[in-house]
């Protein structure tokens, strides 16, 4: 049962996230814009980056929903705290490993320190904290995740 | 279900482990890269490497959870200990000793050719003076994380 809960803790967190961000972006907080960023992976077609980036940012929201259920299944504890403190620790490894060290191994149209000239990449890197892309922008990212996350931890705690 | 906390916490710990390094090396504390020194010994592309590295640092960390749990560690006070043994033993043998003798990508052995990452030297000091102190205090919330997990799951 508490995959089940977390799955639709996960469902609800990544529509809050995924509106967060798209907040952020609209007030002029952040120029992040995740999907898109998950969607040029895939193709090199802007408005098709998109759809694609929203569905893939979908499923992998689901996907961490499953790997918080295994760690509150592990434990034996779930909650709206122990979550909102997953989804920090998420927030912050995202914005610091991930971007760092996975993505310009994974990703081959964002840009690097190193882009000359008359290359053209789809994307600026994000930078540590995703930085490059606003000041403002680890805030967000980390409210966001902490959203995501106490409402993945509170949905699970339904089950037991 | 020990076994499972722990496990649990070897994810969790690993993760904070590595943003403890990232933060420490922003901050210019040290000039420590955990995935790019466990990834070069494997993959010789800096970025690939990166990447693996990542990856065989969560399984080392999987690995040293399942030890934690199979010893019988469970709460955080005894986490926390357990990671400080853990910690000292990284500083003194795991990273100056044995890390060398299996890497074949170190400055230490071969021509500087093949070489891409410098030697940790005695008490892992070459990568900066701060580091004994930091390895110790991400080993201990590694293993205060573990032992955390471990002992929710026994109670």
């Amino acid at each position: 049962m508490i995959v089940v809960w977390s799955l639709a803790g996960a469902a609800a967190g990544t529509l809050v996230l995924s509106t967060a961000l798209r907040l952020g972006s609209e007030l002029r907080l952040t120029r992040m814009d995740l999907p898109f960023l998950v969607g040029t992976m895939v193709t090199g077609d802007r408005e098709r980056a998109k759809l694609l980036g929203w569905g893939l940012h979908a499923a992998a929201g689901l996907g961490f929903g499953l790997v918080y259920a295994g760690i509150f299944a592990a434990t034996g504890r779930s909650g709206w705290l122990f979550g909102a403190a997953l989804g920090l620790l998420h927030g912050l490894v995202a914005g610091t490993a991930v971007v760092e060290t996975l993505l310009p191994f994974a990703h081959r149209r964002v840009g690097s320190a190193a882009t000359a000239s008359p290359e053209t990449p789809l994307l600026e890197p994000p930078g540590l904290l995703m930085l490059n892309y606003g000041r403002v922008t680890p805030i967000v990212n980390a409210v966001a995740h902490v959203a995501y996350g106490a409402l993945v931890g509170g949905l699970a705690s339904s089950a037991s | 279900m020990t076994l499972w906390g722990a496990l649990a916490g070897g994810f969790v710990g690993s993760l904070v482990v590595v943003l403890g390094s990232d933060v420490a090396a922003w901050a210019r504390l040290s000039r420590f890269d955990i995935p790019l020194l466990l990834g070069t010994a494997v993959f010789r592309r800096r970025t690939v490497a990166q990447a693996a590295g990542y990856g065989l640092h969560l399984l080392v960390g999987l690995s040293f959870a399942a030890a934690y749990g199979a010893a019988g560690v469970a709460g955080w006070g005894e986490g926390a200990l357990a990671g400080l043994v853990h910690g000292a033993l990284a500083v003194t043998v795991l990273f100056p000793v044995l890390l060398p003798l299996v890497h074949p990508r170190m400055a230490l052995r071969g021509g500087t050719d093949r070489a891409l990452v410098e030697a940790p030297g005695p008490l892992v000091l070459a990568y900066g003076r701060w580091m004994p102190v930091l390895l110790l205090v991400l080993h201990v919330a590694y293993g205060t994380i573990v032992g955390g997990f471990a002992g929710w799951a026994a109670a």
